[in-house]
């Protein structure tokens, strides 16, 4: 498992809110922890599934997809804020993230 | 009677799925998310830029006409396949559910799959339409 310190905090924070900034041609300064990922930012599934794919090789996740379906179906994610507190829940937890409830 | 109980459609920008394209030697990790074994191993020998692409739109069109994605049900991308069986003509191709896909088309009592694509050199669109 791996510990979840400021700097993963910051830097998983750093790589969401630069991919929706270079994605949805946004200013990275129009996006904050409220911003709603589809009706303010226009995403989709093919982003999220990017994002996914990023942090996996990015920490050498063990986590499926059914694992991520799973889990965000009792935690919807509908904000930026929600987004990053899942990844680092699936970076923390890996496949054990269904655990946690 | 045969209604239509269901009905998704699915716009993706080909430009978009450059970077996961696989080549025979590499294979992005995207692309093991999404598609099944078959699904590579046919797509790789068949106009790959235009069949993941493709594929995608149909597996996203389906979600639509079921009602769900795939965070909000137990469906997962791989429960949906299209197999692309003639490299002179994409036409020709067959949709497999499996899975939970499978169960919740067999509980919604759907009994027949119409489907239907088109492509620009800058698009790929997909539609679904589910009979009873």
């Amino acid at each position: 498992m791996i510990e979840i310190t400021e700097s993963i905090r910051k830097e998983v924070k750093e790589i969401v809110c630069q991919f929706f900034a270079e994605e949805c041609e946004v200013d990275l300064s129009k996006i904050n922890d409220q911003t709603n990922i589809i009706s303010d930012l226009e995403g989709d599934s093919l982003m999220f599934l990017e994002l996914i794919e990023i942090f996996k090789k990015k920490y050498n996740l063990n986590i499926e997809l059914k694992t991520v379906g799973k889990y965000v179906l009792k935690h919807p994610v509908e904000t930026i804020g929600q987004l990053i507190d899942t990844q680092l829940l699936m970076i923390k937890y890996e496949n054990k993230i269904t655990e946690l409830d | 009677m045969n209604e239509i109980l269901g009905c998704g459609i699915d716009i993706e920008e080909l430009i978009r799925f450059n970077k996961h394209i696989p080549s025979k030697t590499e294979i992005p990790g995207f692309i093991h998310l999404v598609y099944t074994d078959e699904e590579i191993a046919c797509n790789l020998n068949l106009h790959s830029q235009l069949t993941f692409p493709l594929g995608f739109s149909c597996k996203e069109a389906f979600f639509k006409a079921l009602g769900v994605s795939w965070t909000n049900s137990r469906i997962s991308w791989k429960d949906i396949e299209i197999l692309f069986t003639n490299e002179k003509n994409l036409r020709e191709y067959s949709i497999h559910l499996n899975g939970y896909a499978a169960e919740l088309f067999l509980k919604k009592k759907y009994r027949k799959i119409e489907s239907y694509f088109e492509y620009s050199n800058e698009y790929v669109i997909f539609q679904i339409i589910l009979h009873s």
